[in-house]
């Protein structure tokens, strides 16, 4: 079972009323889209509206979502005309086609420009989170950070791992775990549980 | 219920147990906090991150407002199996017209044996353009009524005919 069919499961209960199901989706996918939006939209505010404002969009769309492409590919086009729908309602230029569907936009790594476009208090909160994702990671056994490091890095199988570092998949799935949960413990903390703050 | 949402979240889990897990951590609050907890790791580890807090819960706020949507059930495996259903109707239809005019058309004789035949023809006496056109009008004014084609006009008889400049018989 793929990214895709994981999330076309949660599509389908979202569809059938469970709206917890589409958070889930939220969850996964707010820093990425919000993260491909910041190409097109430099005010971090704005971005955090326009990202918003396409989750809404999506939802209210999804009864005719038939999973005939990955949700993320639908949520990403939904994101692309909110953008493009915000930014011709403000009297900017909107981007072109070909800036909006290009690969860069999906793929890009640019950290600097991340940097550019977070407020400052995010941007504090960022390294923080970076920091201690880093220094957790830093500390943990070598086989629990080469298994999350190869599934999160590399997008490997559990299959694929338990092929590199010579042991049963059962031994992947656990290290994996235990190495998310060692990072989580440390973040958790510095997160904090409040209402309006969610991860 | 942990090691559960780190082995769905990576795809690892088998479709029922997949749908009864995302279930369960849908309606567990701790267990959706666990899930956009792994996820933030994923995507700081990949630098692939816009940070905001306030985002997920701004949605989440939203969300409430929204009325509840409800998409009619789909049955991917049923449309599936319609979908095969009537592409393999399609293609018997299709097999079985070009058998049926097949085996209508009674079969031509082989080059061999018209070759075999035309030597013994008696020699023709009329003068070869008029020959020609005399029987190519003839074939063509009475093609409706041969029996050789169920399908008229489909295969025109003057296909299957044709003489020399000399007027001889082929």
């Amino acid at each position: 079972m793929g990214d895709r069919e994981i999330d076309q499961a949660l599509v389908d209960r979202a569809q059938r009323g469970d709206k917890q199901a589409f958070d889930l989706l939220v969850s996964k996918y707010q820093r990425k889209l919000a993260r491909l939006l910041s190409r097109f939209i430099r005010d971090p505010a704005e971005i955090e509206d326009v990202t918003q404002e396409a989750f809404i969009k999506a939802y209210r769309a999804l009864p005719s979502f038939r999973g005939d492409s990955a949700f993320y590919t639908w949520l990403y086009r939904i994101g692309i005309n909110t953008a493009k729908n915000y930014l011709v309602s403000l009297g900017r230029r909107a981007p072109t086609t070909t800036e909006f569907n290009s690969e860069e936009a999906e793929t890009f790594e640019d950290a600097e420009h991340l940097r550019d476009v977070n407020t400052p208090e995010n941007e504090l909160m960022s390294r923080q989170i970076a920091e201690t994702v880093n220094d957790t990671l830093g500390a943990l056994p070598e086989e629990l950070r080469s298994a999350i490091t190869l599934r999160e890095i590399e997008g490997l199988s559990y299959e694929d791992i338990a092929s590199i570092m010579n042991c049963p998949i059962g031994t992947v799935r656990s290290r994996i775990f235990r190495a998310r949960e060692a990072i989580a413990e440390r973040l958790r903390p510095l997160l904090g549980t409040t209402k309006d703050k969610r991860w | 219920m942990t090691i559960e949402i780190s082995e769905l979240m990576d795809g690892e889990l088998d479709v029922p147990a997949s749908d009864a897990i995302a279930a369960r951590v849908s309606r567990d609050p701790r267990s959706r906090e666990d899930w956009g907890l792994y996820h933030l790791i994923g995507d700081t580890m990949r630098h692939a991150a816009f940070f905001s807090p306030g985002l997920a819960s701004g949605v989440s706020r939203r969300l409430a407002q929204e009325p509840v949507v409800l998409a009619p059930r789909r049955n991917s495996s049923l449309r599936k199996t319609l979908r095969w259903s009537l592409s393999a109707a399609a293609s018997l239809a299709a097999v079985a017209v070009v058998a049926w005019v097949g085996l209508r058309t009674p079969p031509e004789p082989a080059t061999g044996q018209v070759a075999a035949v035309a030597p013994a023809a008696p020699p023709v006496q009329q003068p070869a353009q008029a020959m020609t056109s005399a029987v190519n009008d003839y074939l063509v004014a009475h093609q409706e009524y041969s029996s050789r084609f169920a399908m008229q006009g489909v295969a025109p008889p003057v296909q299957a005919v044709s003489f020399p400049a000399d007027g001889s018989p082929r």
